[in-house]
């Protein structure tokens, strides 16, 4: 049987993770990392995904795209507020939004069908066989929208999406809670950029969202920037040196405190070091922990109201919780698990590592599927009520939220004028009384015989597949007269153009990985030019005329490489650069390092 | 990671002052380095402190079985003890990073030696496997002082530790 994989699609990072034969397991890319930063560069050379997209994003941040998981099945309407944090240019073309990037433009999905082949092709150069299904993980808020558009990014990125399945769940999965017989689960996920809190309910091995709430511009970078802002007064105070006015310098200080925060997880104190550029020295300063947890207090505070209100909306008392499970990376922090510790009078769960719990539960839920395992059983839940519009703008509910499915739900409707020739069924998804506070998913007509008021007598039926997706049948009782649709909501792709994506992405799929060699190599190759001609201009006075004149032919060569179409060479014409650039950079960094200890000897740092 | 020095990276460069300033990074950063993985290194209850440790570790698991709710003279006097403990178990953990930075001395004697000979060889040895003791023993002492904080810090409620 063919592996099937498990994806986290996350809004900063994704993994993948397969069900190996001793338990399930993250797939690390060749540089070691599991994490593939969930950004896409659409560069000149072409495409970049992951770690090289992140370096690319502070070369050209408008050919950079970040978080579009923000903007999956969503129409421009839905995302006024997001708008500000992000600097795209968005357009709407049949009720999904494209983002534009110079002259063209992109779906959501397409864009995470680049990060989902990402992964797609590191499982497959991993496992040594083609991949083509896969189980992807999505919120426990997702509406239906937003799943669809996540199963068309599957399907974009040529693979079958089997199950989407909610985050808490699998990070459940992994901890192998479903084997308790019943109880309530939190799951509290504290990641790079959105906080959430799930309650969930376990009854013989099937998992129920009870409740969700959160904060969706909460997370790990709010964190590092407190310390930022702290560093950067701190810098000004000590130095007299702007920060902010030096993006190069202000993407140190963002790293440095991004490593002392993680330092200080493990640590009570961490030393924190910025050389400060036109020889002003060195920033120095030793952070404990308590001063930084001080710093960041109020955040973590943040976290906690919504968790109460999860709470009390699954209509649950603190101490009722039984498990608790800690999710993303910043639930590393020793602040957070003891304030989540107190709040739900439970140890958490954190044994396994916080970016990767989700992944791993996914790769349990398609060793399920594949029939690894087939003592469990798992079903998933629909997050929101499910109806029909009726007389008077209000919304008729057909499946409850919560509704464990597939399901299905069958009601009588009938007409409200004399004559009335057409019956409109307007499908809605939400918990609010009127039409125009609930989602518009769909809406057709169905046709029936001119008669008196309340005489015809049309069904509707619901239908929720195993994946969550709704088929609405209404059919006329005395006509046999039907018609359906399948949600296909209004913010989607049609069916049409997710088939010719993938028709592109197949069509393109051999010339692709060759070409995502070479542009990696190209890109590399343009910053290495325009690191090694500013280095020169520093440092003409101290190399040999004979070094300059080398290192020129090596830029030479490797401009000449980088118009070629070979990888390899160009790769090749890169370590020339760097062979010939090599003293060059250490007596810079000499240089620097000097400047930066103000002509103490080593031993005095050191001491 | 070893990392080749390679032009405009001052990420690098920070990296490279907080190493050699921190003697805790400057060790694991050398027997990685020198030795491989630092990541292997056991953690270990130094041997004169073996009989405190388990004393503490008693009273540690008391302390965390009262209640924070009553008033409590044990409880009171568990804290206060727990808390000399802990300014104990940091000054010695101040100690070993002391400790540290006197092998980094004969570390940097020892590299105008010649190289490939013998007995240099083992010196070298012998500070790495220095380093890599007090490593070991300050970890361990590091994650007992994570412990005492995380129970005797106000916010801290009585239950057990979610560190381990």
């Amino acid at each position: 049987m063919a592996l099937i994989v498990g994806i986290d699609l996350g809004t900063t990072n994704s993994l993948v993770a397969y069900m190996a034969g001793d338990g399930p397991q993250v797939i690390s890319g060749t540089r070691g990392q599991a994490k593939v930063p969930s950004i896409v560069g659409l560069t000149d050379n072409g495409l970049l995904v992951g770690d090289p997209a992140k370096e690319y994003l502070v070369r050209d941040p408008s050919r950079t795209i970040y978080s579009v998981k923000r903007f999956m099945g969503k129409a421009i309407a839905d995302v006024a507020e997001e708008l500000k944090y992000f600097p795209y240019a968005l357009q709407e073309k049949g009720g999904v939004i494209r983002i534009q990037v110079g002259e063209k433009t992109y779906s959501p999905p397409q864009i995470s069908a680049m990060i989902l082949k990402e992964l797609k092709l590191r499982a497959e150069a991993h496992l040594g066989q083609e991949i083509t299904k896969a189980v992807i993980t999505v919120p426990a808020y997702f509406n239906d929208s937003q799943r669809q558009a996540t199963k068309d990014a599957g399907l974009i990125a040529g693979l079958e999406v089997l199950r989407i399945i909610n985050e808490p769940t699998a990070a459940s999965l992994a901890y192998g809670l479903q084997k308790n017989t019943q109880g309530f689960v939190a799951v509290y996920d504290l990641g790079g950029g959105t906080f959430d809190i799930s309650i969930l309910k376990l009854k013989d091995g099937i998992f129920e969202v009870l409740a969700t709430n959160g904060n969706t511009h909460l997370g790990g970078d709010d964190f590092d920037r407190r310390l930022v802002d702290e560093v950067i007064r701190d810098i000004d105070d000590r130095h007299g040196v702007k920060v902010e006015d030096s993006p190069e310098l202000m993407q140190t200080v963002r790293l440095e405190a991004e490593k002392t925060k993680i330092r200080l997880s493990d640590e009570q104190q961490a030393l924190m070091a910025v050389s400060l550029p036109g020889g002003k020295g060195t920033y120095e300063r030793t952070w404990s922990r308590d001063e930084f947890e001080a710093l960041v207090l109020d955040l973590v505070e943040q976290t906690m109201t919504p968790c109460r209100r999860a709470l009390s909306d699954a209509g649950l008392e603190t101490g009722q919780i039984d498990e608790v499970v800690l999710v993303g990376g910043s639930t590393r922090m020793p602040l957070i698990r003891s304030r989540v510790q107190e709040l739900f009078g439970k140890t958490p769960h954190c044994d396994l590592n916080p970016d990767e719990v989700v992944a791993l539960g996914a790769a349990v839920q398609a060793g399920i599927l594949a029939g690894e395992n087939k003592d469990m059983l798992l079903l998933d839940v629909t997050p929101l009520s499910l109806g029909i519009e009726t007389m008077g703008n209000v919304m008729s509910i057909l499946i409850r939220r919560n509704t464990t499915i597939p399901t299905s739900a069958k009601e009588m409707f009938t007409t409200y004028v004399d004559g009335q020739t057409g019956v409109d069924i307007h499908v809605l998804q939400g918990e609010r009384e009127l039409v125009k506070d609930n989602r518009s998913l769909a809406r057709f007509q169905l046709k029936v015989p001119p008669l008196p008021a309340a005489v015809p007598r049309i069904e509707v039926t619901f239908l929720i597949d195993a994946n969550g997706m709704l088929n609405v049948t209404a059919s006329d009782i005395r006509t046999g007269e039907s018609q359906s649709v399948q949600v296909k909501p209004s913010y989607g792709l049609t069916d049409d153009e997710v088939e010719t994506m993938i028709r592109e992405s197949f069509q393109f799929a051999a010339e692709d990985i060759k070409a995502r060699q070479v542009i990696e190599a190209r890109t590399e190759a343009d910053a290495i030019i325009i690191a090694t001609e500013k280095a020169l201009k520093r440092g003409t006075d101290l190399i040999t005329v004979e070094e300059i004149e080398s290192i020129h032919h090596a830029i030479e060569a490797l401009r000449f490489a980088k118009a070629q179409e070979d990888h390899r060479q160009i790769r090749a014409a890169i370590a020339d650069v760097e062979k010939v650039t090599h003293h060059l950079a250490e007596v810079l960094m000499d240089a620097t390092l000097k400047e930066a200890l103000e002509s103490k000897k080593l031993s005095e740092v050191t001491d | 990671m070893k990392k080749a020095i390679s032009l405009g990276n001052t990420a690098l460069l920070n990296t490279a002052y907080r190493t050699l300033k921190d003697p805790v990074q400057r060790a694991e950063y050398l027997i990685r380095l020198e030795a491989g993985s630092a990541k292997d290194i056991r953690t270990s209850p130094p041997a004169d402190l073996f009989d405190e440790i388990l004393e503490l570790q008693e009273d540690l698991d008391e302390f965390r079985s009262l209640s924070a709710g009553e008033s409590n003279d044990r409880r009171q006097e568990l804290l206060e003890k727990l808390q000399a403990d802990r300014r104990t178990l940091e000054a010695r953990k101040a100690q070993m990073e002391d400790r540290l930075r006197e092998q980094f001395s004969r570390w940097d004697a020892l590299q105008t030696e010649a190289e490939g000979d013998a007995t240099v060889q083992a010196h070298k040895d012998a500070v790495l496997t220095g380093m890599q003791e007090i490593l070991s023993n300050r970890t361990y002492v590091k994650n007992i002082v994570n412990d005492l904080v995380a129970a005797t810090s106000p916010t801290a409620e009585p239950g057990r530790s979610a560190w381990h």
